[in-house]
């Protein structure tokens, strides 16, 4: 199968924090999957990450994708151990909020109140 | 509430590589917590954040931001962890001995993990001057609760007077300048001229 490369700085800079900007890349993952295209998601020169970002790029593929077959399609480049843990994470977090509605109400509720 | 602090909509402003801004706990939830919502109301706190290190300024946290931090996310995988497994703990002690732990635990350490990759971390320990200021500031009209009033003073300690906070209770607090996209908190400050469109 083929595959495509995306360069998340080369997409949307080094500062990977918000969801807008995660947005971007998920789109862009979508559409190579959708064309059957295989994805190599590569962080390289990515300086930091933050939560909005990560959920809205990656999190948010759960929705649409089982995560075996994200394992098989996609891949992570450029990342050190520890934010490549914290990926698995996010992925693992997701796959849970969007198959037990339990725990998505209880994440959505999340923030509900933080402003007060 | 009576607004006493300078509120700035930050969706106007202009980040500068001079600024050192005190960041607030729920700022850093939004940041940190690898579980949460993508909501579209806190959104301009992400791009807020981005701007400043866009331009090399600092964000600034302090030891209460890890502990509230650690406090809100273990809350949460608590109620998560008994939702997912059809289980009901008495305590958040009894919480901690179960198979919840550690998962919460290393969503903690994930959650300070980005904190301190963005944040520059306070040196200080906070003086008892400084904790007794922020005890006055309560009984003179502030409406912190504890947690944010040692914030404050840690804050003040380093000199710091820009606070990123969507918390309105910093609206009470003369003598800072707060950043914020708070609907309520923008609305107030306009009716009592507390507003600044740009900071001078």
């Amino acid at each position: 199968m083929p595959t495509i490369k995306i360069n998340i700085a080369a997409l949307v800079g080094d500062l990977c924090i918000t969801s807008e900007d995660g947005e971007k890349v998920h789109s862009q993952i979508v559409h190579a999957l959708q064309n059957g295209t295989d994805v190599e998601v590569d962080f390289s020169n990515v300086s930091v990450f933050a939560s909005p970002f990560l959920n809205a790029a990656i999190g948010s593929l759960l929705r649409d994708y089982a995560s075996e077959d994200l394992n098989r399609r996609t891949s992570f480049l450029g990342l050190t151990a520890e934010n490549y843990a914290l990926l698995r994470r996010v992925i693992a977090n997701a796959r849970e909020y969007f198959s037990n509605p339990r725990v998505r109400k209880l994440v959505d509720a999340t923030l509900a109140n933080s402003n007060e | 509430m009576r607004v006493r602090a300078t509120v700035v909509d930050l969706r106007g402003d202009q980040p500068r590589s001079t600024d050192e801004v005190w960041v607030d706990t729920n700022v850093w939830l939004v940041l940190a917590y690898t579980r949460v919502p993508c909501e579209r109301r806190l959104e301009p706190y992400a791009k807020y954040v981005k701007s400043l290190l866009g331009v090399r300024a600092k964000l600034a946290a302090g030891t209460v931001n890890i502990a509230e931090l650690a406090r809100c996310v273990e809350f949460k995988e608590r109620e998560i962890f008994e939702a997912a497994n059809g289980v009901r703990f008495s305590s958040i002690k009894e919480f901690r001995k179960s198979g919840g732990r550690v998962v919460a635990a290393q969503a903690i350490k994930d959650a300070w993990s980005v904190l301190t990759t963005l944040a520059t971390l306070s040196p200080y320990a906070v003086q008892s001057a400084h904790v007794s200021a922020a005890a006055d500031g309560m009984l003179s009209g502030d409406f912190l609760d504890g947690g944010d009033a040692v914030q404050l003073a840690e804050a003040r300690q380093r000199g710091l007077a820009l606070v990123l906070s969507d918390d309105s209770d910093f609206a009470t607090v003369e003598g800072i300048t707060l950043l914020t996209a708070n609907e309520r908190v923008l609305r107030l400050a306009n009716e009592q001229q507390r507003l600044e469109r740009t900071r001078g």
